[in-house]
């Protein structure tokens, strides 16, 4: 259960009264750090998408220069709150900070300086990586994942932060949480649950779509974080806005990306390309995150007994599940279908690489499974397992951020 | 990302696990793009997808008319088509007309490099034709495995703060002490994390070796092949019989000929023994091939068969035979299995720069320059006089002026040379087919249809007197090394043996 702050505890420990305590629950830095993290994110898709189109990149390339020198920015921006908060001895700052090796500062500032220097320990080995095993066309390696720990470790960090702001807040009367803090929570849930939507694109192809391997997958990543941000913010539909993000996020650079002419700098080119291919169109979490934001609001945000989260859990996944499903599975027949070769829905924009006569290019599913076939439905009795693990973990981790308060 | 960076500063440990060129991986080309005389040397990359280097020296004597030198990798089963536009080259700086550039090779298989040299005499496109394959396996050097070990421990010990951290004085209000419950929580719950930590971490280990070991069977193998002797109906043959199950189960494409032979056999001695043999073997089925039996010393051999798939990619197969005593033709009139352009010699070498005498009284002579240092590109010219100190006319051998084979002691490095480079006529030929469009839908060539391809630079069809062969070269390593060379004069293919010691 959260602590309650009693105003004579504001007196004692010297903290600012309550209407400058509100304010302060949004550092003065933060702006910058949010648009760093949202521009760490831009890079990673810009990233993905020039290998998709140009293919050939070095060290230096535009959009890895996004995504480091934001990293940097973050590493830099929350280090100096660190130092601020150390040597500074401001009374609301130190109190507001937790302690890790003599320095002070907000546990999420740590949290996303732990994550710049993973992502800055990823450069060098990943660099080796391709000089040893050759350049790797895809997102899960072993040095790909230990950048994506760091960059999910910088928007976790800011979630952090804003999530201890409102949590202070909060403990004054539910009332006094300012609602661009609330939108700026949903806001980085959004990007932490679009980070883990990168990590799945190789299980998420639209020709997979109709076997259960990706609704395990998607049962096993989704969750957790749809079901923490619903607990933890105070919006009635806060899992709904985070899915939203997510996908207008990815829809928006869907509609952009394509407006930049380019070309394949390397081969072999199975098939040509004049402008920057975008990745594939959103899957629909919108509607799970709508029936996790329902559920939510009859059950209550607050975290009761761990019992009862362990009871709640695979309520939670079974919903997940049949509302994905449910919409899922018919929206990837429209994605294969000529409806949804245009510019809004993008299914006809595929990298050169993807093999001539392959299912992808033929709009073809890569598996024969169907509704009717007891494969794929047990295959998803797994699919169900993973749901309500993630779903309790999601529990777990929205009830810690209900307490978090530095 | 750049390639000298990796190279010289993370690499530490290079284990060359095996070349399709038999040690021999670098591609030397001499000859025409258009109108303009060049010599072009591949580096292949060690793994694939990989950087492969591109030098172009312009050789003419005018070369002041190049206005720019532009180098395309063009993967065979994809075609041009596939390819992407080419990478203008860069002037070296320096007063020798010298192009680089670098490319990458995304996949394994037959690629070839096309060299386009535009300038004032128009415009020249020159298919070189390389292997790329995985050969190498590199390690972690040891600056680099110390940074990665001293920010991994400080990413595992800042992850086992942070959730102390997390557990313990992030829940506590602001400006209050941590309930030291809460604080014995917060120290459990970091001890459970960290064997946790520690399975992620073996997780993540066994992630790697997983990886390395796909990444291992990538490498190149050389095909499982056997050679024997043999006696079939029709007389006493040299057996070389392809018994990879790879070439068994059809899982490649087939051969094709280079300069109308099959195979070009080379049968060298080996330890002491002081013979070699070019022989060209007959096909007698999909996997077998007979070929003469030259009367041979006995004694323990190197077999080496240079062939070419239909993709253009050139191939070394390796075995070792043993010939015993007693064996080959009585009289040398009649040799059972025997091609018109077979031809083999007896004897031992002689020092580099030093004059040899061949079977039919001629001389022939090391010139140029006969200081050979390993990993520098060089052209080994040989003079041939005859016996009455007169330069010698030569007539081509198969197609060529010369034929040359360079083999290091230990048989570690073994090239089939011609004044060409490395490069064979059949590769550039099968990419040619392959630009034509000039394929079934399974992407076979209709090979019958080669002769009206029109391949760049077959031999100088010299209408003066050639008694000078030059082949270009790099010996990759020192050590000693033994040079044939063979060269056709009145009907006759003689053979010159030098050795090289190379620095």
């Amino acid at each position: 259960m959260a602590t309650i702050t009693r105003p004579d505890n504001v007196v004692r420990t010297g903290i600012a009264p309550v209407s400058t305590q509100v304010a302060a629950s949004l550092p003065w830095y933060f702006v910058g750090l949010i648009a760093a993290a949202t521009a760490v994110y831009i890079g990673v898709i810009w990233d993905i998408s020039w290998h998709m189109t140009i293919g050939r990149d070095t060290f230096w390339s535009p959009p890895h220069l996004m995504t480091y020198l934001s990293a940097i920015l973050v590493g830099i921006s929350c280090g100096y709150v660190a130092f601020k908060a150390t040597f500074a001895l401001t009374a609301v700052e130190r109190a507001q900070s937790v302690g890790v090796g003599g320095f002070r500062a907000p546990l999420g500032a740590w949290v996303c300086v732990w994550g710049t220097l993973a992502m800055l320990t990823s450069a060098p080995f990943d660099n080796w990586w391709h000089g040893a095993y050759g350049l790797d066309v895809k997102i899960i390696s072993p040095p790909h994942t230990l950048l994506s720990f760091g960059m999910y470790a910088i928007v976790i960090g800011a979630l952090f932060m804003i999530a201890a702001g409102q949590n202070r807040a909060r403990a004054l009367g539910d009332d006094r949480v300012p609602r661009k803090v609330e939108w700026l929570y949903v806001y980085v849930a959004g990007l932490a649950l679009s980070m883990v939507a990168i990590y799945t694109t190789e299980y998420s192809f639209r020709g997979v779509q109709h076997g259960s391997q990706f609704y395990r997958v998607s049962a096993l990543a989704y969750p957790v974080v749809l079901v923490a941000a619903a607990r933890s913010s105070s919006m009635r539909w806060a899992a709904t806005w985070v899915a939203l993000v997510y996908m207008a996020s990815r829809i928006v650079m869907g509609w952009i990306l394509p407006l930049f002419p380019a070309e394949p700098k390397l081969g072999p080119i199975y098939g040509p390309v004049d402008h920057m291919i975008p990745m594939q169109f959103p899957v629909l979490l919108v509607a799970p995150a709508l029936v996790i934001d329902l559920l939510m609001q009859r059950v209550g945000k607050d975290a009761t007994s761990s019992r009862r989260d362990w009871a709640l859990a695979p309520l939670f996944g079974i919903a997940f599940l049949i509302a994905f499903l449910a919409v899922q599975w018919p929206f990837a027949d429209f994605l294969h279908s000529p409806a949804s070769r245009n510019w809004v829905f993008f299914s006809h924009e595929i990298s050169y690489m993807v093999p001539a006569g392959s299912n992808a290019r033929r709009y073809l599913y890569y598996s024969p499974h169907t509704l009717t076939s007891g494969i794929f439905w047990l295959g998803m009795i797994g699919a169900i397992g993973y749901a309500a693990l993630s779903a309790r973990a999601g529990l777990a981790w929205g009830r810690w951020m209900r307490q978090v308060q530095r | 990302m750049s390639r000298g960076f990796a190279r010289v500063a993370l690499v530490a440990a290079v284990a060359i696990v095996a070349s399709a060129h038999v040690g021999s991986p670098n591609v030397f080309f001499d000859g025409m793009a258009g109108d303009y005389p060049v010599r072009v040397v591949v580096r292949p990359p060690e793994v694939i997808p990989g950087l492969a280097e591109i030098t172009v020296r312009l050789t003419g004597s005018d070369t002041s008319g190049v206005r720019r030198v532009i180098v395309r990798p063009v993967y065979w089963r994809t075609g041009t088509t596939g390819s992407p536009r080419g990478d203008e080259a860069v002037r070296v700086p320096g007063p020798e007309p010298i192009y680089q550039g670098r490319l990458w090779f995304m996949s394994s298989g037959s690629y070839s490099v096309y060299v386009t040299i535009e300038g004032a005499r128009g415009s020249g496109t020159v298919t070189v034709p390389v292997a790329a394959v995985a050969t190498a396996q590199t390690s972690l050097s040891g600056g680099l495995r110390i940074t990665l070990i001293v920010m991994g421990l400080a990413l595992f010990a800042g992850l086992l703060a942070i959730i102390h951290a997390a557990f313990g004085e992030s829940l506590t209000a602001p400006g209050s002490a941590v309930d030291p419950r809460r604080r014995r929580r917060a120290r459990v719950i970091t001890t459970f994390a960290v064997p946790v930590l520690l399975l992620a971490l073996l997780g993540g280990a066994r992630w790697w070796n997983v990886e390395a070991e796909a990444y291992r069977r990538t490498l190149y193998r050389p095909l499982d092949v056997r050679a024997s002797i043999v006696s079939p109906p029709g007389g006493r043959a040299i057996e070389l019989a392809i018994i990879d199950s790879a070439w068994l189960q059809r899982r490649m494409t087939g051969l094709i000929p280079d300069h109308g032979k099959l195979m070009h056999l080379f049968v060298i001695g080996d330890q002491g023994v002081l013979a070699f043999a070019h022989l060209h073997p007959t096909m007698r089925d999909s996997s077998t091939f007979y070929a003469a039996l030259p009367s041979l010393p006995a004694g323990k051999y190197r077999v080496y068969g240079d062939v070419v798939h239909e993709s253009g990619y050139e191939r070394t197969l390796v075995t070792s035979l043993h010939i015993p005593a007693g064996v080959g033709p009585p009289s040398r009139s009649v040799i059972p299995w025997l091609d018109a352009d077979d031809s083999w010699h007896i004897g031992g070498p002689a020092p580099v720069g030093d004059e040899t005498t061949l079977a039919d009284g001629s001389r022939m002579r090391w010139v140029g320059d006969t200081i050979v240092v390993a990993g520098r590109e060089t052209t080994l010219r040989f003079a041939v006089q005859d016996s009455d100190g007169r330069p010698a006319s030569l007539e081509p051998y198969m197609g060529m002026a010369g034929h040359a084979v360079v083999t290091r002691d230990d048989g570690s490095v073994f090239i089939h040379l011609h004044p060409m480079g490395t490069v064979t006529v059949a590769a550039q030929q099968a990419f040619a087919m392959r630009d034509r469009g000039d394929t079934t839908s399974a992407g076979r060539l209709r090979l019958d249809d080669a002769s009206g391809v029109a391949v760049a630079d077959h031999a100088r069809h010299a209408s003066h007197v050639v008694s000078e062969v030059s082949f270009p070269y790099e010996f990759p390593k020192a050590g000693t090394y033994r040079v044939w060379v063979q060269v056709k004069r009145e009907g006759r293919i003689l053979t010159g043996v030098f050795e090289a010691v190379v620095r």
